[in-house]
Parts: structure tokens; C-alpha cells; sequence
């Protein structure tokens, strides 16, 4: 893509970003720092665990990261001490299939991913585990 | 010349206000290991005998400069003999619940030094001495209950909300008229905004009815107990504050910095004039710019330098950048495309230092969350929104800005928890959540190993991104409620920080996780900080951001 067209989408885009983040301020403060978040247009979260398959249990401080396909974007997070992580509500303009998740950690290979999610017409949550092992 | 020694001049048709002091001071850099001293004493009270972590201040008759130093564990004080020229000077102390049992003075000559002990004695009402972190201590609530009071302290201190009496009802109309004040106020100079905002009223309930709960709406005097910090001890003493008073008292120091001159450069947050101090000398210059929207609030927030040494200003309401260049000392102002600049537009950041690997410079547009980028050539603005297909319901805000050396772009997400890098040649945004939650991380520095310094302002933590290995690290900062505006990483390996609520400066060793806190004599608002490690120790510099100073800590070891 060409640099002004590269330009135009995005200008096109952050005029869309007002309209959908409804907050309010103080003077000062950037943010109202409200503890409630607005969860209306929130599709799929994603959550699971980094698990290490040769010695069983899971993976603490991997890289886990959620790529969204063809948006240019990714959000990265780490597992806990559980080797847990989560990703919370994605918009619900994202198709769940379009989030790939990934695992990072020095020392491991990623085998594959497993991907779980419920079975309905209101899918709210994927789980998806990074099976990793020694290289 | 007028008491503060000053002489201005405007100059109307080159837009430029000199304001110079001819007033001679002390060196900046350093000074002998083993000073000859210009005044000294004991301080004492009748309740501790001899004090420890007493701060003594004195300032000679008509001079813009206070210099203060902090008693020993045997109550002893002393000024360096290269600090106080010789004159008259008021005395003053600062120690939580005590006041000086009369005015003191000093007469200090040029051949021996001048001698004045101090008696204090204990105050009838401590609340007057109380900095915003003691209150919150106090104050009973939960976390939850007492975090929305962090906004508060952008424009004032917590005593104003304990001593008012509005009632829950009240507090409602308070808040929401707040809610309507530029960003960029301070008490001396607030300032609407253009656009008005609306604070919801179930929002704007839930926190004055607790704050109903903790000021004097029901009762004459607090029903809990004021809770105090201690006074420096040991390392903590062995310090030396200097404060520079500026000429007006509606100058708003927010980023202050060192040039490779010696001169110290700031913004000013709500007046169009970027300031410079000689801190050798006293001489102050400062250097007006137009207004590009002369209805709007004026002021700028960050001030950095590009690779050429020439200084930029993110203009907040005024709309885009402002380059000053450092050698024709002019300005050229960068404006928004119109599309962008519209009542709300503002730009709180800029991010020029590696302008010169590809003629961009990097800002930010506080209102709708987004990165822009200018490009220097064409004057264009390309625009990108980070967090588009983020996780939705969350209150971004871009705010702190670095880049590397390839001009790729890390922000900090102040409004949410996340570290964010917008790729210099994809423009591909990557968003990297903070192991605390709601952290709210605010500004940030790289070293040269690849890390990521940060204030996490909401989580009361320091913390370190590792570019490389991307990952993080934090670090509690030792005082409850301190909540970190800035932080820097000096050439020893050590962390400083300040912030807007306890009028501490903090020195921290992440490697052995220990720290101590110097005290400043006054009530002191610190935004962006600096250190110049040309200096052995090294000099912290900031800006009194509500009380028109700039303030310098040079520790002594």
C-alpha cells in the first residue's frame, strides 16, 4: 500500500475512534480512570495455558501473542507463574478465526496450538493452549 | 532592577520576551568535596532535642534562588561557602509538624561563616503541612474508592478537596465543571476548554459521595487521624535543593532539560513561550511563539530535542508541533491538516530524536487516541490508531513517546496498561500489556541496551520494558500513594523519580531493590524530569509545575 493510501484508511479510521470510545476527564487527567469498563461491543476473549509437554504443567513467562490477520496489529502478553494467559474482549468486528495465537519461551519449541470454544450461537470465549517442548 | 533582580524585555515585532537577571550564582556543576561553609547551626526542639532531616532554606533578600540544605543525625546543618553570596537571608525549615519558634535570619559575610541555631517547635495544626500522599494515607476508603483523587492533583493538592465542604450533592456540580478545564491549568492560570465535556452523573455521584465522606461537609474537623511521612534520615540528608523562583507566577515548568551548553530549557504549560534558565548566572530568557488558535488554552506539555539540538513543543489545544530553532532562535509551527484540527485537537507529546534517520516526527492527538506522524518534508500527517482492534471498553490514551534508532515509536498507554511500538516502515502497531493491571503507564525514557524506562503512575510502580527480549519488570516505588509521574535511569545504573503528590524525589537501585526519598523544601508539582550525568553525582532537574520554579537536587554521594 502507498504511503497516502496508507494515510487516508488510517485517517479515515481515527475519525471512527471518538465516536467509539465514550470517556470522560478530569482537568488534568487524561481519563476519568473509571474502574467499570464498557463491555458493549466486546466479542471473543481468548484465554489459556502455555504448557510444557515433556514435564507437564505449564510455562511461566512465555510470550504469547495475538495476531490479527490482515490488520496489521498484534497484542502481546505473557503467561503467568501457571503459565496462564488471557486476552481480553476483542471487538466484535473480529472474527475469532482471524485471531491466531502464538507462544514464545526461551528453551521451547511450539508443537501446536489447541483451540476449544463453546458451542452456540454466542461464542464469548476461545481457549487455546501453546503445547510446547524442548527442541 | 526589581527585587527579583529581573529586566524584560518584548519584543514586539520579533515575538520574543527576554527576561534576564544579572545576578550572579553559584556554579551549576558540582562543587569541592570538602566545602568551606557560609552559615551553619543546630536545629533543635524542646520534644527531640537535636533533628535529624530538618530542611533549612535560605534565601538572600531580593534573590530568585533558595538553597537548602538538611540537618545531620546531630541537628547540625551547614551551606557550602560556594552557595550563599554574601547578604541577608530569610531562614526557613521544612519538618512534617514543626515551625520555627520565630523568623530567622542570617547575615552571612564573606570571611567566616555565620552562625544561626534554630528552635522549632511543635505545630498547633499539622493539616496545613499535609502533601497530597499524607492525605491519602489518611483518609480512610478503599483503593477503588481513592484512586479517581489521582486526576485531582494535575491542577491542585488534596487539601483543597479535604477542606471543602461541599456536600455528595455538591460534589456532583463540582466535578462535572472540572471535568470542563483544559488539562493544561494550574491554579494561577486555569483555563476552559473549548469544547465541553460531559462527566455522567452516576460517575461523577459515586465519587462525591465518598469524598462527602472525607472533607469538612458533616463535621468542623476530620474524624481520622492525619498520618505523616517520616523526615529524611542518613543518606537521605546529604543533599542540596536549589530552587530557581521564575518571574511570573502563572510560569508553568512542565519538561525541563539540560542543553550541552549548560543552559536548562523548559515548557511552559499553560503560557506560549518556551523558557531558558542559565543557571549559572540566573539569566532567564524567554522565547514567545504565535498562537496558532489564539481562543484556545495555551500551553505546551512535552518539550524534546532532534538530533541538531533545535527543541520541539507539542502545543496541546493550540494544535501540532512547534520546532525552535536553536541557532536563529525562531520558531516554525507545524500545523494539523484541517480535517485534524478540529475544537478537540491535541497534542500532548512529540517524539522528533530520530527525525533525522527518516524525516519523520512522531505525536500524538489526546482526544482520539491516535498516533500521528509528521512528515518534515511535505508537512503532511499521517495518523494511525494503535489500539483500533484491541480488546474493546478500554481508555486509551498514547502518551509518554520514545523511539529507537531505526525511528520505530514506543508509547506508553496512559489511559489503560499497556507499552505500544508502532513500526517506523509498516506502520504494524504492537500492543504489550504490563504485568500489573491498570497500571497507567505515563513517561518513559531508552537506554542503550534496548530498555524501556517507565513511571507506572496509577500502579504506584517503577518498571522496564526489555526491547529485545520483550519482556517487563517492576519495581514497587517505597511510599504508598506516591504515584510516579516520570522516571530516568542515571550513568550508575540508579532510577530517579518525582511526582505530582508527595514533593519527594526518589532514587532507586533496581539491581538491589533498595532507595531512599529526598525531600524538597516546598510544595512541589514534578511532571517530566531530567538528569545530567555530566555531573558527578549526577543533578536531577524538574520543574515546580504549580508554583513557578525550577528545581535542581544534587545529592553528595
Amino acid at each position: 500500500m502507498k504511503t497516502s493510501e496508507r494515510a487516508s484508511l488510517l485517517l479515515g479510521l481515527a475519525f471512527l475512534v471518538p465516536f467509539a470510545m465514550a470517556s470522560t476527564a478530569w482537568a488534568g487527567g487524561a481519563s476519568l480512570d473509571e474502574d467499570e469498563e464498557d463491555q458493549s461491543n466486546a466479542g471473543v476473549s481468548f484465554f489459556g495455558f502455555a504448557k510444557d509437554l515433556d514435564r507437564g504443567g505449564g510455562v511461566a513467562d512465555a510470550k504469547v501473542s495475538a495476531e490479527i490477520k490482515n490488520r496489521n496489529a498484534s497484542l502481546v502478553t505473557r503467561t503467568d507463574d501457571q503459565g496462564h494467559f488471557k486476552f481480553s474482549g476483542f471487538s466484535k468486528e473480529i472474527d475469532p478465526k482471524d485471531v491466531e495465537i502464538t507462544c514464545v519461551k526461551d528453551g521451547f519449541k511450539l508443537q501446536r496450538t489447541v483451540r476449544r470454544q463453546a458451542l452456540g450461537d454466542t461464542i464469548s470465549t476461545v481457549e487455546v493452549d501453546c503445547l510446547m517442548v524442548k527442541p | 532592577m526589581s527585587a527579583r533582580g529581573t529586566l524584560r524585555f518584548l519584543l514586539t515585532g520579533g515575538a520574543v520576551a527576554v527576561l534576564a537577571s544579572g545576578e550572579m550564582l553559584a556554579p551549576a556543576k558540582g562543587f569541592a568535596e570538602t566545602p568551606s561553609v557560609a552559615l551553619t547551626g543546630r536545629v533543635t526542639s524542646a520534644q527531640e532535642g537535636a533533628m535529624e532531616g530538618v530542611l533549612v532554606s535560605a534565601k538572600r533578600d531580593g534573590s530568585p534562588l533558595t538553597v537548602t540544605v538538611v540537618t545531620d543525625n546531630t541537628g547540625r546543618y551547614a551551606f557550602p561557602a560556594d552557595r550563599l553570596a554574601p547578604g541577608h537571608y530569610a531562614l526557613h525549615i521544612r519538618a512534617i509538624g514543626y515551625e520555627l519558634t520565630a523568623p530567622a535570619s542570617a547575615d552571612v559575610g564573606s570571611e567566616r561563616p555565620a552562625s544561626a541555631d534554630l528552635a522549632l517547635a511543635k505545630v498547633e495544626d499539622i493539616s496545613g503541612q499535609l502533601t497530597s500522599t499524607e492525605w491519602l494515607i489518611s483518609m480512610p476508603g478503599t483503593a477503588e474508592q481513592k484512586r479517581p483523587l489521582i486526576e485531582c492533583m494535575s491542577c491542585h493538592t488534596l487539601e483543597r478537596v479535604v477542606r471543602s465542604k461541599f456536600t455528595a450533592d455538591e460534589f456532583v456540580g463540582v466535578l462535572k465543571r472540572m471535568g470542563n478545564y483544559a488539562n493544561n491549568s494550574t491554579m494561577a492560570h486555569v483555563q476552559p476548554r473549548k469544547v465541553e465535556r460531559d462527566v455522567p452523573d452516576d460517575r461523577a455521584r459515586k465519587v462525591g459521595e465518598y469524598l462527602a465522606t472525607v472533607n469538612l461537609s458533616k463535621t468542623t474537623r476530620w474524624d481520622y487521624a492525619l498520618k505523616t511521612l517520616p523526615r529524611p534520615t542518613g543518606r537521605a540528608t546529604r543533599v542540596i535543593v536549589t530552587e530557581y523562583d521564575m518571574p511570573r507566577p502563572t510560569i508553568a515548568p512542565h519538561d525541563v532539560r539540560t542543553d550541552a551548553d549548560g543552559f536548562i530549557w523548559y515548557s511552559n504549560f499553560v503560557e506560549p513561550y518556551l523558557g531558558r534558565l542559565d543557571p549559572r548566572t540566573g539569566a532567564h530568557v524567554e522565547y514567545a511563539y504565535k498562537l496558532p488558535k489564539p481562543n484556545f488554552p495555551t500551553g505546551a506539555l512535552a518539550l524534546e530535542p532532534d538530533h541538531d539540538g533545535n527543541w520541539w513543543l507539542a502545543l496541546m489545544f493550540q494544535g501540532g508541533l512547534m520546532k525552535f530553532d536553536t541557532h536563529t532562535k525562531t520558531f516554525r509551527h507545524y500545523p494539523l491538516p484541517a480535517e485534524l484540527n478540529d475544537d478537540t485537537a491535541q497534542q500532548s507529546m512529540v517524539m522528533p530524536r530520530q527525525s533525522h534517520v527518516d524525516g519523520k516526527v512522531w505525536t500524538n492527538d489526546v482526544n482520539s487516541h491516535s498516533i500521528l506522524r509528521l512528515d518534515l518534508a511535505t508537512g503532511g500527517y499521517e495518523v494511525t490508531d494503535p489500539f483500533k482492534d484491541m480488546p474493546v471498553g478500554r481508555n486509551h490514551s498514547p502518551y509518554g513517546m520514545i523511539a529507537d534508532k531505526d525511528n520505530n515509536l514506543f508509547f506508553m498507554d496512559f489511559g489503560d496498561e499497556s507499552i505500544g511500538r508502532v513500526d517506523a516502515k509498516t506502520f504494524r502497531g504492537t500492543i504489550y500489556q504490563t504485568p500489573t493491571a491498570r497500571s497507567r503507564p505515563r513517561r518513559t525514557m531508552l537506554d542503550d541496551k534496548g530498555r524501556l524506562w517507565f513511571a507506572e503512575f496509577a500502579a504506584n510502580k517503577l518498571g522496564m520494558f526489555d526491547t529485545e527480549r520483550e519482556s517487563f519488570k517492576e519495581w514497587n516505588v517505597p511510599t504508598p500513594h506516591t504515584y510516579p509521574y516520570d522516571v530516568f535511569l542515571d550513568k550508575n545504573g540508579e532510577l530517579w523519580g518525582g511526582s505530582m503528590s508527595d514533593d519527594r524525589v526518589l532514587r532507586f537501585d533496581p539491581q538491589s531493590g533498595t532507595s531512599l526519598e529526598y525531600l524538597l523544601p516546598h510544595q512541589t508539582n514534578v511532571r517530566r524530569i531530567f538528569i545530567d550525568n555530566t555531573t558527578t553525582p549526577v543533578t536531577f532537574w524538574a520543574g515546580n509545575n504549580h508554583h513557578a520554579a525550577i528545581v535542581k537536587v544534587e545529592p553528595l554521594d
